[in-house]
């Protein structure tokens, strides 16, 4: 059942457990990659006006690259908390199956359950892979998690501190954790798409179907509201492949 | 802690006790058919939307550089040819240096 550990699983959650040094030094490039957007983050929150206080409990709170920068904003400009929250759920409903999906890797106790899974983001859950256990899920999130809520403390004292004219606008401080994150989704991929099927070729080509289908999603709906019928077209597209 | 700023943490709190704390509780059944789906086929749909997104959001910066750059990336991590940090110290070098060619 779901949320229930294997014994297998168990077995191995004990094997990994042991071995955080080895988890620790597959996430921690992922972990450095998203320091300099989330130093950005807490700049621009200090510039608005934010403290460092409340930076860290929006980063501890929120943890959502996008949700956190697209709410700067609205916060400023006095919008209500339900357009806020709707804002929010439309930027990051692309947790809702990645979070179901990747439920049975999470420990049984609530409490932790509850934790590792408030830490899930885009970049832990392609570090992660089928096979991982509990405890090696729970340090590729928390090291991933910790690194972004010290970058944005950084960031908030930092941007009282250093004068407004040294922080340049055209600098892409975000690039460095979208090259990441497509080098982790090009492997997941390959992973998912070449080993695991007999009809690679149909797959691929479905692949790039479902490439073209979000490409058009994204251009018709926007970057905001492509995700989940985007996610479900390939799906469903990828299962015809496969049948 | 001032009002709007306690807003945008509670809605953000909010949407991941939502989107990610709810879900990781939620006990459904499903056909086997439908779990290969969840299991196999869903996670490689989300991965194939977070590649053309990444690509979508760094060229409307960056056109010819982010388009350039981040295939590379995904051939080389595709083919497993090189390790995450020297694909990525690549990728981000021939992002920069190609935005300065091109001006």
């Amino acid at each position: 059942m779901k949320g229930e550990p294997t014994a297998t699983g168990n077995a191995a959650g004990l094997a990994s457990g042991r071995r955080p040094a080895s988890v620790l030094r597959r996430a921690a490039p992922t972990a450095l990659a998203v320091v300099p957007i989330s130093l950005l983050f807490g700049v621009l929150a200090a510039r608005a006006d934010w403290s460092v206080l409340e930076v860290l409990a929006i980063s501890l709170l929120g943890f959502t690259g996008s949700g956190q920068f697209a709410l700067l904003p609205l916060a400023e400009s006095g919008a209500g908390f339900f357009t806020m929250l709707l804002v929010a759920a439309s930027i990051n409903s692309r947790y809702l199956p990645i979070a179901y999906t990747t439920a049975v890797r999470l420990p049984s106790s609530a409490g932790k359950r509850a934790c590792v899974a408030h830490m899930l983001g885009d970049e832990a859950y392609a570090t992660e892979r089928e096979g991982d256990s509990a405890a090696s899920v729970g340090w590729i999130r928390v090291t991933i998690f910790a690194a972004w809520v010290m970058a944005g403390v950084v960031g908030a004292w930092g941007g009282r501190v250093i004068p407004a004219a040294w922080l340049g606008n055209d600098v892409n401080l975000g690039y460095p954790a979208s090259v990441v994150l497509m080098y982790l989704s090009a492997t997941q991929l390959r992973a998912r798409l070449l080993q695991a099927s007999q009809r690679r070729f149909s797959m691929l080509a479905a692949a790039m179907l479902s490439a073209g289908v979000a490409l058009l999603l994204i251009q018709g709906l926007g970057p905001v509201y492509f995700w989940i019928p985007s996610i479900l077209l390939a799906t469903a597209i990828l299962g015809r492949a496969r049948a | 802690m001032s009002a709007p700023e306690s807003m945008a943490i509670t809605a953000l709190f909010a949407t991941s006790c939502l989107v990610r704390i709810a879900p990781a509780f939620l006990s459904l059944r499903f056909s086997p058919e439908a779990q290969r789906y969840l299991e196999r086929l869903l996670p490689a749909a989300v991965f194939i939307n977070f590649a053309v997104y990444l690509l979508y959001s760094e060229m409307v910066r960056e056109p010819v550089a982010a388009l350039v750059s981040l295939a590379v990336v995904g051939v080389i991590a595709f083919l497993d040819l090189l390790g995450l940090i020297g694909t990525a110290v690549l990728g981000i070098t021939l992002y920069f240096l190609l935005i300065r060619i091109l001006g």
